[in-house]
């Protein structure tokens, strides 16, 4: 499966769509209804879905992401937040 | 909750002290802990829950622990065994049990050390810096571990795969890895290349780790249980003859992982536990 990445400066909401999206998916549940306050871990991701998934938001973003980061911005709302400060950082 | 650091399989005491160096759940050693006979207890460290240890794989392999500090919290975990006692190490876990040996007390050192796929901390078996780690091999290695972990097949050819170059390499198990379930449909290449290079990373802290210490060697007897498609191909005893006059190699079947759900394995493991732990000397009666 290819990647697109995003082109542009990105928006908290727009990385928190993707992520909602992304988890929605794997949950098999609308993106809408992905709770953006709740831990990575409480929907079910075990390490492994993790990594997959921060790998995949790489891509999108078009740069490298610590691996660290799910840990230490453990909500879809927080990584979001962090994601942008980062861009805007760079 | 977080998952416990020291964690009994099997209930009885410390006949068995087994190091985990994480990577897989430590419940993959429930076939090795269910061979041994009744009372003889085995419990397991899982270094996993070191933070020092488990962050160094999220982090580029870069870490700020040591062999020999792993092995103070190894035994700041169990104390020291009442003898008799076996101490065991699959992968890593063999390295740091060796270390073990330095800071037990000469009267409470362990009767036997079993290692199961464990390389010996010695140059010969020690990747380089500058030469860094086969990524096809390494590759190879990864497709084991991915199906351990995930429960589910990921069926490639390890030969095959060395040769490839890496991005068809890693297409190749992720479309093993979605074929066997051990990964979703649509998992894309960038997911699993995360997850590839984090497992690299744990390999390439275990090598920086060994290349810091300096094992010296001991006087404890030690059997290494060597899988038929073990970590590498190059006979003998993957350098434990180094540190251990005349090691024990028993061969046993499957390959670095699926060899700890091998009934044949646990049935070595076993029998080498309970001679080890017979043939110990008994304590002076005093008349």
């Amino acid at each position: 499966m290819t990647q697109s990445t995003h082109r542009g400066a990105l928006s908290v909401e727009e990385v928190t769509r993707w992520l909602t999206e992304k988890i929605g998916q794997r949950l098999g549940v609308p993106a809408g209804t992905v709770e953006t306050a709740k831990y990575f871990d409480e929907f079910g991701l075990d390490s492994t879905e993790a990594l997959v998934l921060a790998g995949e938001l790489e891509a999108w973003l078009g740069f490298e992401l610590e691996t660290t980061a799910l840990w230490y911005h453990p909500t879809i709302g927080d990584l979001a937040v962090y994601i942008v400060e980062r861009q805007d950082a760079a | 909750m977080t998952p416990p650091l020291l964690r009994t399989l099997r209930e009885g005491g410390t006949h068995v002290v087994l190091v985990h160096p994480g990577a897989i759940a430590p419940g993959a050693y429930r076939g090795l802990a269910d061979a041994l006979p009744a009372g003889t207890g085995l419990v397991v460290v899982d270094l996993e829950q070191v933070p020092a240890y488990y962050g160094a794989a999220l982090t580029g392999g870069r870490t700020d622990t040591s062999i020999e500090a792993l092995a103070d919290v190894v035994l700041g975990a169990t104390g020291t065994p009442t003898r008799p006692w076996v101490l065991a190490g699959w992968s890593f876990g063999g390295v740091i049990t060796h270390a073990m040996l330095d800071r037990l007390p000469a009267g409470g050192r362990p009767e036997r050390v079993v290692v199961i796929d464990a390389l010996a901390p010695v140059p010969e078996y020690t990747a380089d810096e500058s030469d860094g780690l086969d990524r096809g091999v390494v590759l190879g290695w990864f497709a084991g571990y991915l199906g351990a972990k995930r429960g589910a097949p990921v069926a490639v050819d390890r030969d095959e795969l060395a040769v490839l170059p890496p991005d068809e390499g890693l297409a190749r198990v992720l479309a093993a890895g979605i074929a066997g379930g051990a990964l979703r449909p649509g998992t894309p290449v960038a997911g699993l290349r995360k997850v590839f290079e984090t497992y690299r990373d744990g390999l390439v802290r275990n090598n920086r780790l060994v290349r810091a210490g300096t094992a010296r060697p001991t006087d404890v007897p030690l059997t290494l249980l060597r899988p038929e498609r073990g970590l590498v191909t190059r006979p003998g005893a993957l350098g434990w003859e180094r540190l251990v006059t005349d090691p024990t190699v028993l061969t046993c079947p499957g390959d670095h992982y699926t060899t700890l759900a091998s009934d044949r394995t646990a049935a070595l493991f076993a029998a080498t536990v309970v001679e080890a732990l017979e043939q110990a000397p008994r304590p002076a009666r005093i008349a």
